[in-house]
């Protein structure tokens, strides 16, 4: 009967729901994570004064 | 602490992944609407199927997924051969988006197809031509970022790929083709599809235009998180000294 | 004979000359082939009326995974000795390589074959006619063989070689299965042989179109 089908419909679109959306997610999570990683990095740069000479060590 | 104080280096590849910010928002907004107007047509709009009944709307998801798939292997192909002419990294990056979220729609093809399937057919899998191709199409892809995690040289890794880029694409075609042929031979359950009336083609093209938007948006991600991982990189190697 | 040829001719020696020394490739590959016919035999219940169905399949099986293993070595022991950088810094044509490993790697999967046809004919009590078959074979082994040796270049580079293999060639080469089991199971069935020709020309085209591609793509995958 058509009528129970509708558990594979809803299964179907909930699926795809939910994997689109939390790749989206997931990929926006790591821009944000990379991105304070990237200040971060840039903060120890400037703190450390740029540009370098060679052989200098950095803490 | 501005951003002209950074050196120049910096600066470009800052303002490359910096200005992609502002017109993501057009995109994600255009995004969530239309994936609101292919939800309202799929399950409201649209006419109940006379023979599937309601399940047949997995259709519409399911179809526009594959298209996707295909447009998104697409772009790995034509970036790849433009990787092994211009040798740029971008064309890399992109190839290797493309065919992540390419293996993204695929999977969801492969379920959402199975799930149609077991109460149209009876059965979650059937050597379908059209599932079997999409296996295999599969299958390709996945072996694709195997290969690409796999290889320990960047740029012999981004060389192969391009390689499994474009032969795997050219395959696709004679694939098809060989199971369907193959199939012809053994019959099997086949989903009967007649012409559309015109309010189911709208509400696929609505859902079509949603993963579209969809790709978009994902792979200015993706592409934007490889550029700030190079810019990671750069940044510990400059450090480093 | 231009100098490209005698390169090909060259190396080509060179590669069967390594294996008539050992010979424990070819050794491997054709009792893993008889192997696979005979364990067929216990695998699927082979009385007389299904034996038509399951033989085109097991013999097919045993042609892909033989050859695997063949074509698997081909670089992985270059690659291992350091052989293949040495090749590669040579004034030695890229194609010419190709060329040389892949009819290496043809002739020992035509030599396995030909071990292997009579004992698959005697288990699975065969009576066709031998030449279009042996024509079947000789295609679907060229398409094999063609993707497998450029697949095989790009394997030995990588971390999980043995498995990368496979797992490239199997579903580029779907094609050449399917194509090659099934113009073999209509031959052997007695089967339409216009949808025969058929097949050996999908066979045909597939060789033909990758032979070329796995030819000009070799180049850029040994570029150091």
């Amino acid at each position: 009967m058509p009528a129970q089908n509708l558990v594979y419909l809803f299964a179907a679109y909930t699926i795809v729901w939910v994997v689109l959306f939390g790749y989206l997610l997931f990929l926006s999570q790591q821009v944000g994570d990379l991105r304070s990683q990237i200040e971060a990095l840039r903060q120890r740069h400037r703190d450390d004064g740029a540009p370098t000479t060679p052989g200098e060590m950095h803490g | 602490m501005s951003v002209t104080s950074l050196p120049l280096a910096n600066r470009r590849s800052e303002s490359r992944w910096r200005a992609l910010a502002w017109y993501d928002w057009v995109l994600a907004g255009a995004l969530f609407i239309t994936f609101v107007a292919a939800l309202y047509t799929a399950f409201l709009w649209a006419p109940t199927e006379a023979v599937q009944g309601d399940v047949q709307r997995i259709f519409y998801f399911h179809v526009s997924l594959a298209w996707l798939a295909y447009l998104s292997f697409f772009v790995v192909f034509l970036a790849s051969l433009l990787y092994l002419w211009r040798r740029a990294d971008h064309w890399d990056i992109l190839a290797r988006c493309s065919a992540e979220v390419g293996v993204v729609f695929t999977t969801l093809v492969l379920i959402t197809g199975s799930l149609w399937g077991r109460p149209i057919w009876g059965t979650w899998w059937t050597w379908d031509a059209r599932l079997t191709t999409t296996l295999i199409l599969w299958v390709i892809y996945v072996v694709y970022l195997m290969l690409r995690a796999y290889t320990t040289d960047r740029a012999r890794g981004a060389r192969f790929g391009a390689v499994l880029g474009i032969i795997g694409f050219a395959d696709v075609p004679i694939v098809q083709m060989s199971v369907v042929w193959w199939r012809t031979l053994h019959p099997q359950p086949v989903i009967e599809e007649g012409g559309l009336p015109p309010s189911m083609l709208v509400t696929m093209l609505i859902s079509l235009l949603a993963f579209t938007l969809f790709y978009i948006v994902v792979m200015r991600q993706r592409l934007r998180i490889e550029l700030m991982r190079d810019e990671i990189e750069r940044l510990l190697e400059e450090a480093e000294g | 004979m231009s100098s490209f040829a005698r390169q090909v001719r060259a190396l080509l020696w060179k590669d069967l000359l390594t294996e008539a020394r050992t010979r424990e490739l070819l050794g491997g590959m054709v009792v893993f082939a008889l192997l696979v016919l005979v364990i067929f035999n216990f695998a699927f219940d082979l009385r007389v009326d299904t034996i038509e169905a399951v033989a085109p399949g097991v013999l097919w099986v045993a042609i892909s995974f033989a050859g695997i293993i063949g074509l698997g070595r081909s670089f992985i022991l270059e690659k291992d000795r350091g052989a293949l950088d040495g090749l590669l810094s040579a004034p030695v044509d890229r194609g010419a390589i190709y060329l040389a490993k892949l009819l290496g790697n043809l002739f020992f999967m035509l030599v396995v074959e030909a071990i292997a046809l009579p004992v698959f004919v005697t288990f699975f009590n065969i009576g066709i006619a031998l030449p279009e078959l042996a024509l079947i074979i000789l295609l679907g082994t060229v398409g094999l063989a063609s993707v497998g040796t450029l697949f095989a270049a790009m394997a030995a580079s990588t971390r999980a070689r043995e498995v990368m293999l496979p797992l490239m060639i199997f579903p580029i080469a779907v094609p050449v299965v399917i194509a090659a089991v099934e113009a073999t199971a209509l031959l052997l069935t007695r089967g339409s042989s216009s949808s025969r020709a058929g097949w050996i020309e999908l066979l045909v085209a597939f060789d033909l179109i990758f032979g070329i591609l796995s030819f000009v793509a070799f180049d850029y995958v040994v570029e150091e």
